[in-house]
């Protein structure tokens, strides 16, 4: 079942890539917090063995944000007392959700499982909280 | 004199020459009339004296000889025409007082200079200056001004009564019957401040003492806890008797000097787990009212641990230390009397995820649900065993080695820790509406209200890893009995210390012994100690 272990000529590293074309390698481990991702790296999807996911909703500085929790939980996965993870103020809403577009939840709750409902929702917020719009709201 | 004056270039003579020497009925000027230089004065030809002024470097002032006749220059520093005899232009340059007839004045730009000037030929006159138009201002939004809330009639007679206090230096603020719905922070935060009145007594020394506030809120129709009575460290008795608050705050463990808690005839369906600590670690501790409340109550009685170090064994993992090490330890005299508690029964754990999705069969019920007899009847679980629902199963099996990455402090998920950031951030309040606008996931915006309103609260803490969060995962409710504990310490010959215990049951009737206490972890692995098997042995409640 599990993605590293299901294709084992896989490369250790995926590539990640963003709305604007950002592409971020990352290990392939650290990407299993990610439910969504994980689906993607099932044994039959076209991405398990490009080892290219692209991910048409979220832009660069949130994906970067991303990829920065991925090497965290990576790190950290099997410790105790874990400092918290630094995120900036202008940055929270869009990660929140993304992260519950990603399934970065503890789990992802039942009715957003389903791919396309995710899809739609996330794309919208992408676009009616635009990165500076939302800067301005926040910060002034 | 023509000759040296080589700093000047040729400059062409502009069509209009201002007129130096226009009279204007009314406005008294100065007039410069066109006249001959004045013949050099013998004193200053004869000067022998080298210039000196930082301003005469024309190269000109070398054969400096004989007195130097004034030249005159027509125009701004940066439009000069020279406009005397001697100078390069020569006499074309004589305006002549009636050559120039009154002329409108233009402003023009000078693009390097970024200040508007008008031509020199300036006339006191300003009636009829042709200014552009203004440009627009820059479309800035307007400041955002928060709005402070305004004060209700009532508030405003509690105000005025804290305020009496603070100047008096009184110390029992009593805000009861004042049909408060609702108390401003601002209204209490003064109280923060107040200085009481120290004891003055003879042959006692003036020393400053610390207030012991004592309010009383009684009789009002609350329906939250005022935050601003958490900041006040020095709170002794509170009274909140008779209002509708439906939730205690964790923090109120916070405030350690509490002596008097009075809580009764309110809406609380279950009290923080952190009133245990306060109970037990605050001093002076001496009253606790908490009935009538619509609190939980279990729906059998059969699981119930009554050794005390069975149930240790149990709290080792949320407490620490049991009551054993507060009665060894703490060093309150020989004699004294605390509120202990005594584990009786547990409910299910509730597994949710960050987003406030529920996953375990054991729920409970909504918060704005009316509780009937019946839905007040909560499940009770063996301590034993612990429930834990198949996604939160398959969910571990999947990150691979389930034991290492079940563990309590470990990281805290993506979506926990950005909505805390969230919740934390200037605009807090205008998030959840951005979330729930057309086409946002709204599902989140609910755990994200829940999360801001957690976080005004002063936040809350895992009850295993005590660390702080704002959406908990798991949740659940442990019914205990309260007891007042006496303990006589007694010191025998041998130089022996033995402690006396005794408990007592606080409240009398049976059906409002065992008091639901709410727990919670920051992760799924933030659960109860499950106890062997052969700790538990059930018992029948008759």
């Amino acid at each position: 079942m599990d993605a590293t272990n299901g294709n084992g000529g896989a490369s250790k590293y995926i590539t990640l890539v963003s709305k604007d074309g950002f592409e971020f390698v990352v290990l392939r481990e650290a990407t299993l917090c990610s439910d969504y991702i994980r689906g993607m790296l099932r044994n039959n999807m076209t991405e398990a063995r490009t080892g290219r996911c692209e991910l048409q909703d979220i832009n660069g500085v949130i994906l970067e944000k991303v990829v920065e929790y991925f090497h965290y939980w990576y790190k950290y996965r099997d410790r105790e007392d874990v400092p918290d993870m630094e995120i900036p103020v202008e940055n929270c809403l869009e990660l929140v959700v993304a992260a519950d577009y990603l399934g970065m939840d503890n789990v992802k709750n039942h009715e957003s499982t389903l791919p396309h409902l995710g899809l739609r929702s996330s794309t919208c917020v992408m676009a009616v909280v635009p990165r500076g719009v939302f800067v301005n709201r926040t910060l002034l | 004199m023509e000759v040296d004056e080589p700093t000047l270039p040729s400059l062409p003579v502009p069509d209009e020459l201002p007129a130096f020497t226009t009279n204007i009925p009314g406005v008294r000027k100065r007039s410069r009339g066109y006249y001959a230089p004045p013949p050099p004065s013998p004193g200053m030809s004869s000067s022998s004296d080298p210039a000196y002024f930082s301003s005469d470097d024309d190269p000109a002032l070398d054969n400096y000889l004989q007195g130097r006749r004034k030249r005159r220059y027509v125009g701004s520093w940066f439009d000069q025409v020279p406009a005397s005899s001697d100078s390069v232009m020569g006499d074309d340059a004589d305006p002549g007082p009636s050559s120039n007839p009154r002329h409108k004045r233009h402003l023009k730009r000078q693009p390097d200079s970024g200040v508007w000037v008008g031509q020199d030929a300036a006339t006191d006159t300003d009636g009829d200056i042709d200014l552009p138009p203004l440009a627009a201002r820059l479309p800035l939004p307007l400041p955002v001004v928060k709005r402070m809330p305004k004060l209700s009639s009532e508030e405003q007679r509690a105000q005025n009564v804290v305020l009496a206090c603070v100047d008096d230096g009184r110390e029992d603020v009593d805000l009861s019957q004042m049909g408060l719905a609702s108390i401003a922070d601002s209204v209490l935060e003064p109280l923060a401040g107040l200085t009481p009145i120290p004891v003055v007594e003879k042959d006692v020394p003036f020393v400053p003492r610390d207030p012991s506030l004592k309010i009383f809120l009684g009789n009002n129709q609350l329906s939250r806890f005022p935050s601003a009575l958490l900041d006040l460290q020095h709170l002794t008795v509170l009274s909140l008797r008779n209002n509708k608050l439906a939730e205690l705050p964790p923090v109120i463990a916070k405030l350690k000097n509490l002596t008097t808690l009075n809580i009764a005839n309110n809406r609380l369906r279950h009290l923080p787990g952190e009133l245990i600590d306060l109970m037990e670690s605050a001093i002076g501790f001496h009253t606790l009212n908490i009935h009538p409340n619509p609190f939980f109550q279990p729906k059998d009685r059969r699981y119930f641990l009554d050794d005390d170090l069975i149930q240790h064994k149990y709290e080792y993992r949320t407490r620490g230390s049991g009551i054993h090490g507060f009665l060894v330890d703490r060093d309150r005299g020989e004699n004294f009397t605390l509120y202990t508690t005594a584990l009786r029964a547990r409910t299910p754990v509730q597994f949710s995820n960050n987003a406030g999705h529920v996953l375990s069969k054991f729920i409970f019920p909504e918060k704005t649900q009316r509780l009937t007899d019946s839905s007040k009847q909560l499940e009770t679980e063996d301590f034993g065993s612990l429930a834990i629902p198949q996604t939160v199963k398959q969910h571990l099996g999947s990150l691979g080695d389930s034991k290492r990455s079940f563990q309590p402090k470990g990281p805290s998920s993506l979506l926990a820790t950005a909505m805390r950031v969230a919740a934390r951030s200037k605009d807090a309040e205008s998030l959840p509406d951005l979330l729930r606008s057309d086409g946002c996931p709204s599902h989140l915006a609910n755990p994200l209200e829940r999360a801001i309103v957690v976080d005004k609260m002063g936040g809350q803490h895992c009850t295993v890893c005590k660390r702080e969060t704002l959406c908990p995962v798991t949740e659940w409710i442990e019914f205990r009995e309260i007891r007042s504990t006496t303990v006589e310490k007694t010191t025998s010959a041998e130089g022996t210390t033995k402690a006396r215990i005794r408990h007592r049951n606080i409240s009398g009737r049976e059906d409002e012994a065992w008091v639901p206490f709410l727990r919670r972890g920051c992760s799924w692995a933030c659960t109860p100690n499950v106890l062997d098997s052969s700790d538990v042995t059930p018992h029948t409640m008759l």
